[in-house]
């Protein structure tokens, strides 16, 4: 494995990681939705047959049913999308400045809406953010974790092809007893 | 008592160490005004000071907390000063805690009087903290916290990252820290390294604009597959291989009052890279490289080189394990019971 795959590797384990301990971290959630499409793609070369992906929580469960190179249903929210629920956070400094802070009575007026007012709106804000991204990561890791039981699966089925051929070369009437396979790795 | 306490952070690392010298003689209370909630504490309007207590107030961003600073109490009052970065070094989006952080700059001078004694980790903040008009002030490092010292590595990290040549930044991924600069340096070294990889560990939760233009710059760069950006790691299991196989920590930080991480490498024997501002030369105290911020194009060079060098960057290495055991846990325990016999001192009345 060259070094960049190492990297590769390495990061997609610490962004697994975040997004399962809460970290909502973009590097990390573009990580793994990179790594979803390539799983995606992969599986759909391969024609994996019907699998059920269901939403995180209370949605619909939908089924797709791709033939050998149809690609499995995209999953992602657009970019755009995306950028937004970081966004929130920015849109959430409704500090004034400037002018209102030289008076006195307008400082405690001010001083007043923010602690009662903004405060507020700035935690729920946080809040509904929170619940957004920690909802879609959720959905990712769900979805990554389905697609590698898919790939294993595949694998599996691939190493017990190679093993019912060596079988059947070994039960050959002649045929020398098998060595056994060469796996690379399970 | 502390404005905010999370988990893993260099706040939180150090109050943990003050529980752990003080614990078998003393009760130790935590009070914050914030914080994550894997630790627990009390908020800080519950403290109620008697003549029994020592209040450690750890000064950074103005909070709720300097509530209890308005007036004497009949407690020892104890400030750790960590240091105010000035509010100039945040970004646009970042105005809340660039307003905090001017009030408590604002309002430094005014508790000379309400402390008994300060507490500093550098010269620069004993500095500040003198202009300021305070005058009983000890100096204390900080240091390595013992959790990532003795943390067992995580074996697939660890396996990875051994393979990797690799600089290293550990921080928060703010304005700050420079991390523009750093990731610019880096560009520069691979240049005449492409091997060379870049690690970021740290939060990502503040100015998603500075994270825009960290993305953009990777992009520009073509650097995208060389730098990897973890987020926050508070286990230090994770942690710990980052530190370990890093030929090189690099931090182009603004400002600084210790820089908790550049010790830490130290530890493991990674010398830092790092330029002539605030407390960051004092810290290091040779056993890194001290490169010019405005020449980037010579940093690089001079970073090229000694990576090239096995032997120098041996002898910093060596000079580097040599110093740490100045920035150990048991070390810091033992100045800071120091502090408390000067506490004793203080309250049956010195000279």
């Amino acid at each position: 494995m060259n070094a960049d795959e190492t990297m590769d590797q390495l990061r997609l384990f610490v962004s697994l990681r975040a997004l399962s301990e809460g970290n909502q971290d973009l590097e990390a959630l573009r990580t793994v939705e990179a790594e979803l499409a390539r799983l995606e793609r992969d599986l759909a070369a391969y024609g994996e047959p019907g699998e059920c992906v269901e939403p995180a929580r209370g949605g619909p469960v939908e089924s797709v049913e791709p033939t050998r190179g149809e690609s499995v249903e995209p999953f992602h929210l657009a970019q755009e999308d995306l950028d937004n629920l970081f966004l929130l956070k920015m849109r959430q400094s409704l500090e004034a400045e400037g002018k209102i802070h030289r008076l006195a009575p307008l400082r405690w007026l001010y001083g007043f809406f923010r602690r009662f007012v903004l405060n507020t709106q700035r935690r729920y804000n946080e809040s509904a953010t929170f619940l957004v991204r920690r909802l879609y990561s959720t959905t990712l890791l769900t979805r990554y974790y389905q697609l590698r039981a898919l790939a294993l699966e595949r694998r599996m089925k691939e190493i017990e092809a190679q093993l019912a051929r060596l079988e059947s070369q070994a039960n050959r009437p002649g045929a020398c007893p098998a060595s056994s396979p060469s796996e690379s790795r399970p | 008592m502390t404005a905010t306490l999370a988990a893993g952070d260099a706040i939180g690392n150090y109050v943990e160490m003050i529980r752990t010298a003080f614990a078998p003689r003393h009760e130790l209370v935590v009070l914050a005004d914030r914080g994550t909630r894997e630790r627990s504490f009390l908020p800080s309007y519950a403290y109620v000071p008697t003549a029994d207590d020592v209040l450690w107030f750890h000064y950074s961003i103005y909070s709720e907390n300097f509530a209890c600073l308005r007036q004497r109490g009949p407690d020892f009052r104890i400030m750790d000063y960590h240091g105010i970065c000035p509010p100039e070094l945040f970004n646009r989006d970042e105005s809340e805690i660039k307003r905090l952080t001017a009030r408590a700059k604002r309002e430094l001078p005014r508790y000379r009087d309400v402390f008994d004694l300060c507490l500093v980790h550098s010269d620069y903040s004993e500095r500040v903290l003198r202009q300021a008009g305070y005058e009983r002030i000890v100096k204390t490092p900080l240091a390595i916290g013992r959790s990532l010292a003795e943390a067992e590595e995580h074996p697939f990290l660890a396996g990875g990252l051994s393979q990797l040549e690799y600089v290293l930044f550990v921080g928060r991924v703010v304005v700050q820290k420079d991390v523009l600069g750093a990731i610019e340096l880096f560009a520069r070294v691979r240049e005449k390294r492409p091997q060379l990889k870049m690690w970021i560990v740290g939060d990502r939760s503040a100015s998603p604009d500075y994270q825009r233009q960290i993305g953009d710059l990777l992009v520009r760069r073509k650097i995208e597959r060389d730098v990897g950006l973890t987020g926050r790691l508070s286990d230090p299991r994770l942690l710990k291989p980052f530190f370990k196989y890093a030929r090189l920590f690099v931090t182009f930080s603004r400002w600084e009052s210790f820089c908790v991480p550049v010790v830490e490498a130290m530890g493991f024997g990674v010398p830092t890279v790092t330029t002539e501002r605030t407390c960051l030369p004092e810290i290091i105290g040779g056993t890194g490289l001290i490169v010019d911020r405005s020449d980037l194009d010579g940093a690089a060079g001079q970073v090229a080189t000694l990576l090239a060098d096995s032997e120098r960057w041996g002898d910093l290495r060596r000079r580097c394990l040599d110093r740490a055991p100045l920035f150990t846990e048991a070390e810091m325990a033992r100045r800071l019971l120091e502090v408390q016999g000067l506490h004793f001192h203080l309250k049956s009345g010195p000279d």
